[in-house]
């Protein structure tokens, strides 16, 4: 039973962190493995200004994954095994006390 | 029945170069080249769909146009870009994006902007430093093999080279921003199921920058 316990607390620390890990990200729909660095450059001979961009390799953990073949890359899959896990144990907790009484 | 011939005419030969627009004090055609030295030209592509907006962009645009300085409307050109070049932040979806379904890399590589003509041209600035006038660019856009008349609005800023440019690039300089959307169906760009409209919008802004020189 103690065993099936810790099981629930790792599976809701797993979807807190990896919530928290979505909200920094960006609270974004599907996962993204560059980012773009934006910078802006004053052009005084055309009196403008100018976006340098470049795509960096930055993981960005989405609600959904980049690519459907690897579901584990975002919120929800681990997300949704987690809660399941979490049920799992309640039940196996929820058994053994009645047979222990 | 000659005399009124002979009006006409002469009254065709006043006034057709009246209507020519003239790029200030600069003569003759004038061939522009795209140049890294003078600038990173950059194509960049907003797709807006209910569940995701993204962005990306292609900075490997090539291409020349000539300017008529005598009559800025006879202006023509080309620019275009490798599909392979574009990128979205996202590799999967560039893959897929460069693919059969959407953008055919395969047997269509570029995507091409030819010039055919400039309308709508007002000249907001001319002066020693430069000339800067917004005009409408008709011309014709071919993504994925179909070819589409199409019109972008631009900004053009025309430097005449000096000291000050020649540090960066010899010729002229030009800047252009110019702005235009395409409709994905019409260039029979379809993707997989009902992508877009959902993951993908149904037409995509394009914002570009082009930087070029006169010199080649």
């Amino acid at each position: 039973m103690y065993l099936w316990r810790i099981i629930q607390v790792l599976s809701i620390s797993t979807i807190f962190i990896l919530s928290a890990m979505w909200i920094l990200d960006g609270f974004q729909v599907f996962t993204k493995d560059k980012t773009e660095k934006v910078t802006i450059v004053k052009d005084e001979l055309f009196g403008t200004d100018i976006e340098k961009r470049e795509w960096i390799d930055d993981f960005q953990l989405g609600l959904l994954p980049d690519d459907p073949l690897l579901p584990y890359r975002s919120l929800a899959f681990p997300a949704l095994i987690c809660i399941a896990t979490f049920f799992l144990a309640q039940y196996r907790i929820h058994s053994k006390v009645q047979q222990s009484s | 029945m000659n005399t009124l011939f002979l009006l006409t005419l002469t009254f065709s030969c006043i006034t057709v170069p009246l209507f020519a627009t003239q790029l200030g004090n600069v003569k003759g055609k004038k061939m522009v080249t795209l140049q890294n030295s003078v600038g990173t030209s950059i194509v960049k592509f907003i797709s807006n769909s209910p569940l995701e907006k993204f962005e990306g962009n292609s900075q490997s645009l090539q291409g020349s146009f000539t300017l008529n300085a005598d009559n800025l409307e006879q202006s023509i050109g080309k620019v275009y870009f490798p599909v392979r070049s574009m990128k979205s932040g996202l590799t999967k979806r560039d893959d897929h994006m460069y693919g059969k379904d959407w953008l055919d890399a395969q047997n269509y590589p570029n995507i091409e902007f030819e010039l055919k003509k400039l309308t709508s041209i007002s000249i907001k600035k001319s002066d020693n430093t430069g000339i800067e006038f917004t005009a409408l660019a008709e011309g014709i856009c071919t993504l994925k093999g179909t070819s589409k008349q199409t019109k972008a609005k631009l900004i053009v800023k025309y430097i005449p080279e000096s000291d000050i440019t020649r540090k960066r690039a010899p010729g002229d300089l030009v800047m252009i921003d110019a702005d235009f959307s395409v409709s994905l169906k019409d260039y029979n760009v379809l993707g997989r199921g009902d992508i877009i409209g959902s993951k993908v919008g149904e037409s995509i802004d394009l914002d570009i920058k082009l930087f070029g020189s006169t010199s080649n």
